[in-house]
């Protein structure tokens, strides 16, 4: 089942990426938010 | 019969929407980059729309079927992260850029950003490189629609081609930027709800995790069927330069698609839309890359397939076994990725010649309503042209990706204009024309084969760019400011 191990590692890269950057994207909007409000 | 029902349903539907909207088009603002007013719902769906074409359904799928797990390097690429670069690298600095200096499309900006307000040697070399990858493309996506139409419909190649061309130049003549985006959220809805149930579907049709035992089983047999993203040595380059070069760069580089980042309201939009299309964007691959995998396993020989024609695995599967409704909601979606990627097409090469040279150049007094009439007349040449290639035997795939990578080379430009302020005009000139004759030399000598286009032609850009940069005068001070100011956020 060598091809269930590539499409496991496929599709698994992809959506940590995924969960990674709307985390970080979310956090980003949310610090921006924090800073424009004390301007 | 139903198929071909709901899919020229969708063709009216489209058509109508064109129509009400094109009477909200009053100015080259609204139908270029949609009055700059728009929230991060319409640009992320304009962009993913715009980006992806029937060539995601019909030439990737069909890739899949073909070669398996070596399209895994353009959907890691093309499916995620070209997406999150384009946002984070360019998204916020292009839309600085443009409303700062009140650009419209990317000549503009190339013209501002490289002082050449005086000779417009930019404005002339790009209008003519969107000008000749615009052709290519709109034919390959006339190709695609004429794919539709035989199948659908059980036309020849010459009725199904001019019927294809007449439905883009129609549709394209009705409204614009401000008609595109909004038929752009119609028409991404449609490919996400087609896109999300692929994944059950191949599952089902495939028998669950015996999918991968079928995989394993034809692989042994077709080696040209690979089964590992990192199989051998040429697999592994030809994946660099699909997800680095033919993906994330050529996303960069795409006028189309920065294009998108000027109709945006603000800088937080940019990153509220870069999360939306990301989501979006691995929702509409991971179907369709699996969808290929278990056609490839259901039907081994593409002799079952319509037409003997890999690019059709995809429709044939869920007409089989989801039936002909969903085989007409199926090429709905098909039909939505090829408008929404052919209207900003149309309307980038359109006004690369109407607005960045007649108007800006060549007839400064030109009243809107010539613009605009010359524009349309514009359309319908395109349109007309496209079906040299659309006539060309090429697989979908390929020929849609040669427009792809003629558009590429503006990457070099752009990317290194709004970041290294070294940078010179006669460095972009000279980049822009060796990283376009490169591209088309090596798919004319079929180099393709072996590395992507994208790759020989963006190196031979960017070490151009940067040496004939460094060997010509620095740019004025002016202008080093700007893009230090952009950069900075500074007052923007």
């Amino acid at each position: 089942m060598q091809s269930l191990t590539s499409y496991a590692i496929v599709v698994c890269i992809m959506l940590v990426a995924l969960v990674l950057y709307v985390v970080y994207s979310v956090r980003e909007l949310k610090r921006e938010e924090i800073k424009g409000v004390r301007k | 019969m139903i198929t071909a029902a709901i899919l020229i349903i969708y063709i009216v539907l489209c058509l109508v929407i064109g129509i009400i909207t094109s009477k909200y088009v009053k100015t080259l603002e609204d139908f270029v980059v949609a009055g700059r007013r728009m929230g991060p719902w319409i640009v992320a769906f304009a962009f993913n729309t715009t980006a992806l074409s029937g060539w995601l359904y019909l030439g990737v799928g069909g890739w899949v079927y073909r070669e398996a797990f070596q399209a895994a390097w353009t959907l890691w690429g093309s499916g995620l992260f070209a997406i999150i670069a384009s946002y984070a690298i360019l998204g916020t600095l292009v839309r600085r850029f443009s409303k700062t200096t009140g650009s419209l499309t990317i000549p503009d900006m190339l013209e501002v950003r490289y002082y050449d307000q005086r000779t417009h040697i930019l404005r002339y070399i790009s209008a003519v490189i969107i000008f000749i990858s615009t052709i290519i493309y709109i034919g390959a996506l006339e190709a695609q629609l004429a794919t539709a139409f035989r199948y659908v419909l059980g036309m020849g190649k010459l009725e199904s081609t001019i019927l294809g061309t007449a439905v883009i130049v129609v549709y394209c003549l009705l409204g614009g930027m401000l008609a595109a985006v909004w038929t752009d959220i119609l028409q991404g809805a449609m490919m996400a709800a087609i896109s999300i149930t692929l994944l059950p579907l191949a599952f089902y049709a495939a028998g669950g995790l015996k999918l991968f035992e079928g995989v394993d089983r034809i692989a042994a047999q077709d080696p040209l069927f690979v089964l590992s993203p990192w199989a051998s040595p040429s697999v592994v380059l030809y994946g660099i330069s699909l997800i680095l070069f033919a993906s994330i760069l050529s996303y960069m580089g795409q006028p189309q698609l920065l294009n998108r980042f000027m109709i945006a309201k603000s800088d937080p939009v940019i990153r509220k839309a870069s999360i939306i299309s990301a989501v979006l964007q691995v929702i509409l691959w991971i179907g369709v890359f699996t969808c290929g995998l278990a056609a490839r396993v259901i039907w081994p020989s593409p002799d079952v397939l319509p037409e003997r024609n890999t690019e059709l695995a995809l429709p044939f599967l869920i007409e089989t076994y989801l039936g002909p409704a969903a085989a007409g909601l199926y090429w709905g979606a098909v039909l939505a990725a090829m408008m929404s990627t052919a209207d900003a097409l149309m309307i980038m090469a359109v006004s690369s010649i109407a607005n960045d040279v007649y108007r800006k150049v060549l007839r400064p007094q030109a009243t809107e309503r010539e613009v605009l009439t010359l524009s349309r007349i514009l359309t319908v040449i395109v349109g007309v042209l496209g079906i040299i290639i659309a006539f060309q035997p090429l697989l979908l795939l390929w020929s849609t990706w040669l427009g792809w990578s003629g558009l590429a080379v503006f990457v070099v430009p752009i990317l290194m204009g709004l970041y290294w302020k070294r940078g010179t005009r006669q460095g972009a000139i000279c980049s822009l024309v060796v990283s376009f004759i490169v591209g088309m030399l090596w798919f004319a000598l079929g180099l393709h084969r072996y590395v992507h286009i994208a790759m020989p032609s963006l190196l031979s850009g960017f070490a151009v760019y940067v040496l004939v940069s460094y060997l010509t005068k620095e740019p004025p001070k002016e202008v080093q400011e700007l893009v230090e100011k952009v950069r900075k956020g500074v007052g923007v």
